[in-house]
């Protein structure tokens, strides 16, 4: 018991050691935001030297290779002393890459060895180890950036501590798949009709796979639908979290010693501060200062940082810089409500707003300073769960108040106003086209479309203002082109590694986001296929579009209901197996999104 | 042994499906491209050592000067990117020069943004090593203070 104990941590720390000296010596890099600038890093991890890394590795693998000798007395366990002592060679003789890459070898056969073959450890057990080692380095790399916020220093992935430096290398190690994973989540409802028509044949392996999958999809989605009054300790901290740290965010980024020159983060803020004043000096009556609000395409987020300004007599930069401290929550609110709507378990809407506070959504909204977009945003959620709920309940009056809703966030900022009636129009097609449909429905949703629309034609055509219709025309006919579609991968991989400070890129989010949308393709309900709509309605854009037009779409998309789907299927299979894995999962989920708000709120100021 | 056929709906998914996952890949090859950068090996065995002003003020011209000290052999075609920012993110003032053999470098910036409303702020200068656009990740910075003249 004790040795196959031994094996299976030796295995797990040979496998994840390994990985990260291989990954070094191969001369991979990786784009790190350092102080505002996007900058090509290599991935180089050196624990005491190459030399001693190479050889501690070399001797680990040649530990656990003699172990499984002498368990199994077999002929492959003599191959992986024959490997690891190769191994230990190659770093004697300086040969670093190859020691690392014949202990990574060692290390991936030895796992495969005593699970898949000998069956004698659980790959769960060698994956809890794995996931272990994980959460230590997300836990310590946490430790190193509030060290940082405490002390200060010109390179903060190094100081005071090297910490965080291993847990960026660790999460950047697989940043180049986050374009290709991206643009497979915004293609993935395309794909499902793609391979509608491969259904395997019934009776065969492939078959009975699928019907699992099946299965336990269905079986995960009616437990995440069982209504669970009371938060849990992990929904409550999650939740908890949600609300106070980009709050916590948006002041530390004004500290000393994060802002040494006590400059402003946020791009756009200029913009909105450049506005109110030219306004503030042009305007003579309160009317007039309305009328030229009204004739913009986001008066009501201008409307606010201009009322706060002039009740609380603080300026407009002070009110646009710290209006996140009132955005961000009433954010979180509004995921919360939606995805109460959505699924009825606590641990989907705590989780989903978490990665929204945590994720590129708040962090690509700090270094932007996208006021609208966030207040559009939260309208828009609150909005849709208004109509979802409005159908659910037939109930007019819910339909009256999501439809103000959505006019607010019309008022508020084009763009989510856009995906939102864009996703609507293209679910009630869905419902139309069904042999089943409901009318009842249709009429919900028709006349939903209808007084947003002639709310939109009232705004842009007959007063002559700016407005939703009038941007997503203006965006169409100057932004969207072939030429983008053809230039698309160095575009797109311009859009995550750089735009915006790479906010958009951390890798784990759109795996997990694409799993969710195999969770929400098995299952069918309006309310999911509004979300998939929605990502739906964003591909054109997406494909067509310049950098900028990417990012708002990944910007604007729901993207953080489908990873929180990703992350409970996962987490779900995990329980499965083994529920200690599964705790170990959602701790290293939330240090991870954690450790990505600190690294980039401390990087983002020169 | 049982045989199945393909129907047209089928060899088009297959096709499709092939296609997609042939751009994919492509995508993936110009997503890691530059994340293999071998010169960018971070070996560069250097000490960035920087002299900066002791006070900057407003509308006259200043330089960085200093000296990359390498262990080994001073790799060609470095250049060096001093950066500096007052007060707020508008006022960005960026200049390059190239190290010379020895390692040494100067730097000349000029302020070309509007004169601010205050006698004194606070600048942040950054000084970065390159590599053609490529940073090296030596890094030196220093916050300085700025005299606005009246």
């Amino acid at each position: 018991m004790f040795m196959k104990r031994f094996i299976e941590v030796l295995c797990s720390v040979l496998l994840f050691s390994s990985y990260l000296k291989f990954l070094s010596l191969s001369g991979a890099a990786s784009v790190f935001m350092i102080r505002r600038w996007s900058m090509l890093r290599p991935l180089n991890i050196v624990f005491i030297n190459d030399f001693v890394d190479c050889l501690v590795l070399a001797f680990i693998a040649l530990t656990a290779s003699i172990l499984i000798a002498y368990s199994y007395r077999t002929l492959p366990s003599i191959l992986f002393i024959i490997l690891s002592t190769l191994s230990v060679s190659s770093s004697i003789f300086t040969l670093y890459f190859y020691s690392a890459f014949l202990s990574l070898l060692t290390g991936f056969l030895t796992v495969i060895y005593v699970t898949l073959i000998k069956r004698d450890v659980k790959f769960i057990s060698i994956f809890r180890s794995i996931l272990t080692m994980l959460i230590i380095i997300e836990a310590l790399s946490m430790l190193g950036w509030i060290l940082y916020l405490i002390h200060g220093g010109i390179n903060p992935y190094t100081e005071p501590v090297p910490l965080q430096d291993l847990e960026a290398k660790i999460v950047f190690s697989i940043s180049s798949l986050t374009p290709v994973l991206a643009t497979l989540f915004m293609f993935s409802t395309v794909l499902f009709i793609i391979v509608k028509p491969l259904t395997p044949l019934e009776g065969s392996k492939p078959a009975e796979l699928l019907e699992k999958l099946k299965v336990f999809l269905r079986d995960l989605v009616k437990e995440m639908d069982q209504y669970v009054g009371r938060f849990n300790l992990s929904s409550t901290i999650l939740l908890s979290s949600a609300f106070i740290l980009p709050v916590a965010a948006i002041f530390l980024l004004y500290t000393p010693i994060v802002n040494p020159s006590n400059m402003t983060i946020s791009v756009d803020i200029a913009y909105y501060v450049n506005y109110l004043n030219q306004l503030d000096e042009s305007s003579r009556s309160g009317l007039e200062i309305l009328y030229n609000l009204l004739s913009r395409d986001r008066p009501l987020t201008l409307l606010i940082i201009y009322s706060l300004s002039h009740m609380s007599g603080i300026d407009f930069k002070t009110v646009s810089t710290y209006l996140p401290v009132i955005l961000s929550p009433l954010l979180m609110f509004s995921i919360f409500y939606l995805s109460s709507t959505l699924f009825k378990n606590k641990m989907y809407p705590s989780l989903t707003c978490y990665l929204s506070a945590t994720g590129p959504f708040t962090t690509a909204s700090l270094y932007g300073g996208f006021l609208a977009n966030w207040l559009g945003l939260s309208l828009t959620y609150l909005s849709l769960t208004l109509l979802i709920k409005s159908i659910e309940k037939d109930s007019v009056i819910l339909l009256a108040a999501s439809i103000l809703l959505s006019i607010l966030s019309h008022l508020a900022h084009p763009v989510p106003w856009n995906f939102l009636i864009a996703s609507i129009i293209l679910a009630s097609i869905l419902i139309a086209t069904d042999k089943n449909r409901d009318n009842r429905i249709l009429r919900l949703i028709g006349a939903f479309i209808i007084v947003n629309i002639m709310f939109d034609i009232l705004k842009t055509r007959v007063l002559g203002f700016s407005g939703a219709t009038q941007v997503a025309e203006s965006i169409v006919s100057t932004e969207l082109s072939l030429d983008n579609l053809i230039n698309f991968w160095p575009i797109n991989v311009f859009t995550i590694y750089f735009h915006v400070g790479g906010a958009f890129n951390l890798p784990p989010s759109y795996f997990f986001a694409l799993l969710g949308m195999i969770l929400f393709n098995f299952t069918k309900s309006l309310k999911l296929d509004i979300l998939k709509m929605w990502v739906l309605a964003g591909l054109p854009l997406y494909l067509l579009g310049p950098d900028y037009v990417q990012a708002r779409t990944l910007q604007n998309i729901p993207l953080d209901f489908f990873i929180s789907g990703g992350i409970l299927t996962v987490s779900s299979y995990l329980s499965f197996k083994d529920k200690i894995s599964s705790r170990f999962f959602i701790a290293s989920i939330y240090l991870l999104y954690l450790n990505n708000l600190l690294r980039f709120i401390v990087n983002l100021p020169f | 042994m049982k045989m199945t056929t393909l129907g047209y709906q089928q060899v088009v998914s297959l096709i499709l499906l092939n296609l997609i996952a042939l751009w994919l890949t492509y995508g993936y090859l110009v997503a890691v491209n530059p994340l293999t950068v071998k010169e960018v090996s971070g070996r560069l065995d250097c000490q960035l050592i920087v002299n900066y002003p002791e006070v900057l003020v407003y509308g006259e011209e200043f330089s960085v000067s200093g000296k990359l000290i390498c262990k080994s052999k001073m790799r060609p075609g470095l250049m060096v990117q001093a950066l500096s920012i007052c007060g707020d993110i508008h006022t960005l003032t960026v200049n390059t020069t190239i190290v010379k053999d020895d390692g040494s470098f100067n730097v000349g910036l000029e302020m070309s943004f509007p004169k601010p409303s205050v006698s004194m702020t606070q600048c942040s200068l950054t000084v970065h090593v390159i590599s053609k656009t490529v940073s090296m990740g030596l890094i030196d910075k220093k916050t300085l203070p700025m005299i606005v003249p009246s």
